[in-house]
């Protein structure tokens, strides 16, 4: 009887860890190339890369009872690597990321949200010939959100990166524009 | 409402309803421990739901069980209730570092 109690317990406690996720996502994603897939599914993973060049938003919907866990932390570590493997495909392999800063009560998709922000920097021709020079420049900016989604019992990692140094490019610059836009419109329930 | 939260909600439930049948057979107040911890479970997955934060879920379960196999031992001093409270303990201390620490 105890044996059967917690059999159905184990079960109950399996299916929800394995319940599909609702994946957390920006209402539209124009410009972008999108590629989601589920990634896990035990706990359930689901996970969603937006491309445009030099930008790049990643996110991914872990089901889970809180932050931190395991989980939670395998994906950071995830989609961490996919930014800085971004960047350093887009900026250079050379670049140095540097932590600038970093909030644990960032308001965010209608929960409390942790935040990181590292700045990438390269060196950079800046002026022109005879007089160009060398410039440590930022040339892009890594984000790190995460929160626990209190509505679905779901924690959501998004990771962005963004370009930050526009030298003069209309196109550029606009593209900056259109990543904040799209990670600000991310909304998990 | 989420189906997820429901079944996790759900999980809650056997080991009370096993412990609220023992009470039936033999009045026992050592099942309400059980009955405890499993209606606090079951509710604290709503709170959980409503912005009680997730972290203080299993601290408390475990403090619940701590707290009624303390009282059993003033009654009854088994070697399994000493294990118990001992892997209780322990538990709760590991989460608790855990926590801090994280
Ligand atoms: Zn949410």
């Amino acid at each position: 009887m105890l044996i059967l109690c917690y059999s159905v317990v184990v079960l109950l406690y399996f299916s929800f860890f394995a319940y599909p996720v609702t994946e957390a996502r920006p209402s539209g994603w124009a410009n972008f190339t999108m590629e989601a897939k589920q990634y896990r599914s035990f706990p359930n993973i689901f996970e969603s890369i937006y491309t445009n060049g030099k930008a790049l938003v990643a996110i991914a919907t872990i089901r889970t009872i809180s932050t931190p866990s395991t989980a939670f932390s395998m994906a950071f570590d995830r989609l961490d690597s996919y930014a800085e493997d971004h960047v350093r495909e887009q900026y250079g392999v050379d670049v140095d990321i540097v932590i600038e800063s970093k909030a644990t009560d960032y308001p965010f998709a209608g929960h409390v949200a942790i935040k990181y922000v590292y700045g990438v920097f390269n060196d950079v021709l800046i002026g022109y010939p005879p007089f160009q020079h060398l410039e440590r420049v930022k040339v892009a900016e890594i984000g790190a959100l995460a929160w626990f989604c209190n509505v679905d019992f779901e924690s959501i990692v998004v990771f962005y990166v963004s370009p930050f140094y526009f030298d003069e490019d209309p196109a550029l610059e606009a593209l900056s524009g259109l990543t904040i836009d799209l990670v600000d419109d991310i909304s998990c329930h | 409402m989420n189906p997820a939260i429901i079944l996790l909600a759900l999980a809650a439930l056997p080991l009370g309803l096993y412990n609220l049948i023992l009470l039936h057979k033999d009045s026992s107040w050592k099942h309400y421990i059980g009955i405890t911890g499993s209606a606090w479970s079951f509710s604290g997955i709503f709170l959980i739901y409503f912005g009680f934060p997730g972290i203080a879920f299993f601290p408390v379960l475990l403090g619940i069980l701590l707290l009624g196999y303390i009282m059993r031992m003033k009654v009854d001093r088994s070697r399994i209730l000493v294990g118990k409270i001992a892997a209780v303990l322990s538990l709760l201390i590991i989460i608790l570092v855990g926590l801090l620490i994280l």
